[in-house]
């Protein structure tokens, strides 16, 4: 057993922080703390620079332009990332791109590819609909064949990067009358194919969202993907390309908290140093070391072969719940200045705290509801029967 | 003799103000009032008014309808429930303090609508505890003069009158506190709306010699703190059933969402995962309710009520942060959406949580109450 980083694995890791070091402007920085999940213009430019240097695909292999490298190496680059909250291109190259490197078309390979190597094109995943969420096999916008084209009705909702990406990963039934998960396919979709309409949402945590109608959007018959029918098989694939997550976003609230209560004097003495405090930083930073741990160790069985699936669950609920506690202690430790805006002169540490209060809920539903991950700790963890 | 239900005059009062702010204190008028800079509704304040309100606590001889501070505590639940933002727990609780003070004159305003009073405790040191009082009350020729800051004061910049806590004597013990009216357009009173969570207006007060006069004092001069405690108990009793009212909305919310919405085939609400938490949430609307109720009736009374308010104001907190986070994460992404209603619940319960004292000063006062 060994818990240490290789020496090669430890100079990758100071060369990655000497890149975020070397790129990472204040105007970047401010730019990627309003932005949180979508990404601006900054951050474009930022996500193409690592594509020119290769760091965009450290992970894929070297035949479609990667670095090839194992998983703890990918663990290290994406941890670097997090903890200065900076994009990494997200799902298009961690998700989708694997997945077409194994199911795609050879011209599909060589026409995405590589222009997601370089952020050149993104996806945004179009998988939920108003009405299949947690039951996404249950899905309603059709996909039909005719001649050469597949011809696209229906609505997505909380498609994410869809105001800034260049296709939609859309997920369409093919068969309605096939059992729910075996009439489903996959489709890449221009955004400005004629037909598709983005309209945004806005969150209570101030990012943005949309919806996405679809109304007589004609597409080549050679943007399926894979083979028709076979969608939930590649969704539960591209799922598995994303069990790779890191635990320094969590961190870096605990250490916005750590900060504030090491610089606000009450009473005569820092708060750091009152105990009830103290315990309760240090009983988060447990926590957050623990979800380290969570995260190496699904790092550490892909890079063994192994696919974390039960494991990435338990990473999951820890993390979202975690970044829930620290939203909670936060507002013990800071009472009414925990409530004070990024945009508040008086906001401590740039209101990132409060933001956290705002944004926290979404970590416990998105991607798969905590209460879905739960189940599947349960079923296929623990062997429990279904109810 | 034990009671603890609503009498029948109390179920119209409850009945007649849950209508009339679903009818006109909709979402929609919610949205608008949380991006105007005065932070309420002057006109849905003029209707409360109206509807007899204001008057609920005082007595007839000053012109009120001889309630109590429990319909009062009724009708901050209402409030709650439609999470409409008004500073109706502050006047009230300003307004009995003004009647004690045998301020009739202001306190018939009051009834009118015409005039609103908040008070003005907290500082940059936001603890409800005498030391952190520290607003300086400088005495001249015929008044004070006043310089310091106050900070997330609720409703300060709507305020027509400020019933601030400061110091006037020398340094004397901690609960050597003055209070002092000051008009809310007061000449070197500068005042700044803050941008918090909750969208409600709580307000910073930059105080650069600000002149009051010596019958603008309120009790005896280093006197303050018993007035304070009791006006800051009274606040935080009314507090505690706004938010008792929230939590019990966003649960009936949660349940008839979960009822409705259909996924594998069958209502969500048919799952005991959510059937459990539901359920964990109704512990807690019903304890954040019981204990509220109790902490105004302790203030009805006029007991010290330093441990039933500080229970109940601790337990809502608690019960209604408890509450949104479970109804949103219940709800899945709509919950989520800036357009649905849950989240002006969501943020405003965290507000209400850490302002008037957080839970653990809320804590620290029943430490005390128990003599710990
Ligand atoms: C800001 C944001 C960004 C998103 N980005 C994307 C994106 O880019 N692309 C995309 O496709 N989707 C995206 N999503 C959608 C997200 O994945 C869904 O919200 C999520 O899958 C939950 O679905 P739902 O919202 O329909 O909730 P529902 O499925 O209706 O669930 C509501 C509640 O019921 C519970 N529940 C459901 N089934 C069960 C059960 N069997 N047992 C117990 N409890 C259950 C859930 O856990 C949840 O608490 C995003 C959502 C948000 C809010």
């Amino acid at each position: 057993m060994d818990f240490s980083l290789t020496p090669e694995q430890e100079s990758f890791q100071k060369q990655v922080r000497q890149f975020i070091h070397e790129h990472l402007t204040p105007e970047l920085r401010a730019e990627v703390e309003r932005e949180q999940y979508a990404i601006g213009p900054l951050g474009k430019q930022f996500v193409r620079l690592m594509g020119q240097q290769g760091w965009l695909g450290i992970g894929w292999p070297r035949e479609y332009g990667g670095q090839g490298r194992g998983a703890i190496d990918q663990w290290l680059f994406l941890e670097e990332m997090a903890l200065e909250n900076l994009p990494t291109g997200g799902l298009t190259l961690n998700s989708a791109g694997p997945t077409l490197m194994r199911v795609g078309s050879e011209r599909q390979k060589q026409e995405y590819l590589p222009r997601i190597l370089t952020g050149e094109i993104e996806f945004a995943i179009g998988y939920t609909e108003p009405n299949a969420g947690s039951d996404l096999a249950s899905l309603q916008t059709r996909a039909v064949r005719e001649g050469d084209s597949y011809v696209i009705n229906g609505q997505k909702i909380y498609t994410s990067a869809a105001h800034h990406s260049t296709h939609i990963w859309l997920l369409a039934r093919t068969d309605p009358k096939a059992a729910k998960h075996r009439g489903l396919s996959i489709f890449i979709v221009p955004i400005d194919a004629p037909g598709v309409t983005v309209r945004p949402l806005a969150t209570m945590g101030s990012e943005r969202s949309n919806e996405v109608f679809f109304e007589d959007v004609r597409i080549p018959a050679g943007n399926l993907v894979g083979e028709e029918n076979r969608g939930w098989y590649y969704v539960t694939m591209a799922l598995d390309f994303e069990r790779l997550m890191a635990h320094n976003r969590t961190r870096r609230y605990l250490e916005h908290l750590m900060d504030y209560a090491r610089s606000t004097v009450v009473d005569g003495c820092p708060l750091s140093r009152h105990p009830r405090v103290r315990i309760a930083l240090a009983r988060l930073a447990v926590e957050v070391e623990v979800l380290r741990l969570f995260s190496l160790r699904s790092a550490w069985m892909i890079e063994c072969g192994q696919v974390p699936n039960v494991e990435a669950s338990v990473f999951k609920i820890f993390m979202s719940e975690l970044n829930q506690r620290i939203a909670v202690a936060a507002q013990d430790i800071m009472g009414p200045y925990a409530t004070l805006r990024a945009e508040d002169p008086a906001a401590p540490i740039e209101g990132r705290l409060e933001k956290l209060y705002r944004s926290f809920p979404l970590y416990k539903f998105a991607g798969g509801t905590n209460e879905v991950m739960r189940n599947i700790i349960a079923q296929r963890g623990l062997g429990m029967p279904r109810g | 003799m034990i009671d603890l239900g609503w009498s029948e005059a109390q179920t119209m009062l409850r009945d007649s103000a849950r209508g009339f702010l679903a009818k006109e204190a909709p979402k929609s008028v919610i949205r608008r009032i949380e991006s105007d800079p005065l932070g309420y509704s002057p006109a849905l304040w003029r209707q409360m008014a109206a509807l007899g309100w204001l008057a609920m606590p005082f007595p007839e001889s000053v012109g009120g309808v001889g309630g109590s501070l429990i319909d009062a505590g009724l009708l901050a639940e209402e409030l709650g429930r439609a999470c409409l933002p008004s500073p109706y727990i502050h006047t009230v609780a300003a307004g009995l303090t003004l009647l004690e003070a045998g301020r009739t004159d202001l306190v018939a305003k009051i009834i009118a609508g015409d005039l609103i009073v908040v008070p003005a405790f907290s500082e940059a040191d936001p603890r409800p505890i005498p030391s952190a009082v520290k607003l300086a009350m400088t005495p001249v020729s015929d008044g004070y003069r006043l310089s310091g800051l106050k900070r997330f004061v609720e409703y300060g910049d709507a305020a027509h009158l400020l019933l601030c806590s400061g110091r006037a004597g020398q340094a004397g013990s901690d609960d050597a506190v003055t209070l002092m009216l000051v008009a809310g357009d007061a000449p070197g009173l500068a005042r700044r709306r803050l941008a918090t969570t909750g969208g409600d207006p709580a307000a910073e007060l930059g105080f650069e010699s600000v002149l009051a006069a010596a019958g603008d004092l309120v009790g005896e001069r280093d006197r303050g703190w018993p007035i304070m405690e009791r006006t800051f108990n009274r606040l935080c009793a009314l507090r505690a059933a706004e938010m008792a009212g929230g939590t019990r909305q966003v649960l009936e919310m949660t349940v008839e969402y979960t009822k409705m919405r259909v996924q594998f085939g069958r209502a969500l609400a048919t799952f005991q995962a959510v059937q459990h938490i539901c359920a964990d949430m109704a512990i807690m609307a019903d304890g954040a309710e019981l204990a509220a109720r109790q902490a105004v009736w302790a203030m009805d009374r006029g007991l010290g009520g330093n441990f039933e308010v500080g229970a109940a104001k601790a337990f809502a907190g608690q019960a209604y942060t408890f509450a949104v986070s479970n109804a949103v994460q219940l709800h899945g992404g709509i919950g989520y959406m800036e357009e649905y209603d849950l989240q002006f619940y969501y943020r405003r319960a965290r507000s209400e949580e850490v302002m008037m004292g957080t839970n653990e000063d809320h804590l620290e006062r029943v430490a005390r109450a128990l003599g710990l």
